[in-house]
């Protein structure tokens, strides 16, 4: 076999082509300039599946450096599949380094989680979104669902609201719940648990989004107010867990996993891989907090 | 005309648009843009030229007006092979002074589609951070004195006013404020107006000779002092 001497590396740093990156990077800041809107992109060809997390790495992608500290978690997992085959191959395609420390990243790419510990300024957040429209639920043609966003229409979505209230006493949507943006756009989250959305408002990180598959970016700029859609009388209000505790360090304020063991019995662990090394370990720790977590007792 | 040799395509512009996403992210923060020694015309200053090289390609148009327009065309053609277009029509549109007043035919999208609406690149006399600014506010709000800066001199020939900007919403916690030296208050009305059907509007970048850049998107609210 020859080997490959011509060029150092066989593809463009970062791995995707400079002129697609400019795309990339300009629809990137008329997402932050109309913050909650949803901005179509190229999408380009990844080598992974289109859905398996390409938006997230489109962003990533155009955005980190040499010197950036990459984290990618899956559900709160570091550990798992779609975490490690992205670190593993953004991190062969720009030689940058990697941290499971959330302290010490400045790029996080996520599926469906924000960090229990809370991010900085110089952190910059990514979000891997499967469905970035709200209104698909309600409305399925697209051009339809564009022009409702335009005419801030969101009349339909209140309803299937008021309906699911009406049928089962409570609006029935766990991870994704509808959030409004600026006052202006209604927005997915991304499927993160209702236990995440109230760390979006007011943070002090740039959150972006990236929906590969529906060909669609946005961002939710830092200190800007992101609401949960609620009515007067019935609220928002993020998962309880009841008096359930981490079976491993007794923690109640952050995300659990429900575990099922053998003998049918069940238990409790904190979601966040990093947190819970950090809690179990005894390190210091710098938690989000938001009124809703207030309420829960330590 | 020769391709700059100095600018590196990949790393350069990555560095640069961190810069330029942090000032989106964040309206009325400046971050400062390293001097690359480009040989950029007349008209247009190097942060101008580098926010160029960082997001235009063959994919986007754009404008330049005043005097020196055809050297700019003609730059940022050889450099970015961006496409000249005529204002009503572009992406982006490279400005100054007077000359600024073009915004008021700049595209501002349309409600399905407001990314459409242009970016204008401003090439300014000079920016000062809303830190330098904050100490020689008086409580009405008024200017007190010369802007004094030692490290950041204005250029002798021009000694337009700095216009005090108090801005807010998204990316600002509460208020943050923003020198500009080389734009009218005119101009600031008019962008005003161009915003004023969110989320149709027109995004800023301006840019002064030392290499500052700062951002206005059209998602912020200004007061001008």
């Amino acid at each position: 076999m020859t080997p490959y001497t011509k060029y150092q590396s066989r593809y463009n740093f970062a791995f995707i082509d400079e002129s697609t990156k400019k795309e990339i990077r300009r629809k990137l800041l008329k997402a932050i300039a109309i913050p909650g809107y949803q901005v179509p992109y190229s999408s380009p060809e990844m080598p992974i599946a289109r859905g398996w997390g390409t938006g997230g790495l489109h962003v990533t992608l155009s955005l980190i450096g040499k010197e950036d500290v990459l984290k990618v978690i899956d559900q709160g997992s570091d550990a798992s599949v779609n975490a490690c085959n992205l670190r593993e191959f953004i991190q062969s395609m720009t030689q940058c380094q990697t941290t499971y420390d959330t302290v010490d990243a400045t790029l996080i790419q996520s599926r469906h989680r924000i960090t229990e510990e809370a991010l900085r300024e110089d952190q910059i957040f990514i979000f891997q979104v499967p469905q970035p429209e709200p209104l698909r639920s309600v409305e399925r043609y697209e051009f339809k669902t564009r022009q409702m966003h335009g005419e801030a229409d969101y009349a339909k979505m209140w309803v299937s609201l008021y309906e699911s209230f009406v049928r089962h006493g409570d609006i029935m949507l766990g991870a994704g719940y509808p959030v409004k943006v600026n006052g202006r756009y209604i927005m997915a989250p991304s499927p993160i648990p209702r236990w995440d959305i109230p760390n979006l408002s007011q943070a002090k990180t740039l959150y972006l989004f990236g929906a590969g598959r529906e060909k669609r970016l946005y961002a939710v700029p830092p200190f800007t107010t992101v609401e949960p859609l609620e009515f007067e009388d019935v609220k928002f209000n993020i998962e309880q867990f009841g008096d359930q505790r981490c079976y491993k360090t007794k923690y109640t304020r952050a995300f659990l996993d429900e575990l099922y063991l053998d003998d049918g019995s069940r238990m409790h662990v904190v979601n966040d891989s990093n947190f819970l090394d950090k809690l179990e370990a005894g390190a210091e720790v710098n938690p989000f907090f938001n009124p809703y977590l207030a309420k829960i007792d330590l | 005309m020769h391709r700059e040799i100095v600018y590196d395509p990949v790393f350069d512009a990555q560095r640069h648009y961190r810069q330029l996403l942090d000032c989106m992210s964040r309206p009325g923060k400046l971050n400062r843009l390293d001097r690359m020694d480009l040989h950029v015309p007349g008209g247009i200053h190097e942060g101008a030229a580098l926010v160029a090289f960082a997001l235009l390609n063959a994919d986007v148009t754009f404008f330049a007006a005043g005097i020196g327009a055809a050297e700019i065309n003609a730059y940022l053609k050889t450099q970015t092979f961006g496409r000249p277009a005529p204002g009503a029509e572009a992406d982006f549109l490279f400005l100054s002074g007077a000359d600024a007043m073009w915004i008021s035919k700049a595209k501002r999208g349309t409600l399905p589609y407001p990314e459409e609406g242009a970016t204008l690149v401003l090439s300014v006399d000079a920016l000062v951070p809303g830190s330098l600014l904050v100490e020689r506010l008086t409580p009405e709000g008024e200017l007190r004195g010369e802007s004094e800066q030692p490290e950041r001199k204005r250029p002798e020939a021009s000694h337009s006013p700095v216009l005090t900007l108090t801005l807010s919403g998204p990316g600002i916690e509460k208020e943050r404020y923003l020198g500009v030296s080389g734009l009218s208050r005119e101009f600031f009305t008019e962008w005003s107006a161009c915003n004023q059907e969110f989320p149709l509007g027109v995004d800023l970048i301006l840019a002064d000779p030392y290499g500052w850049i700062g951002s206005l998107p059209r998602s912020t609210q200004i007061e001008v002092h």
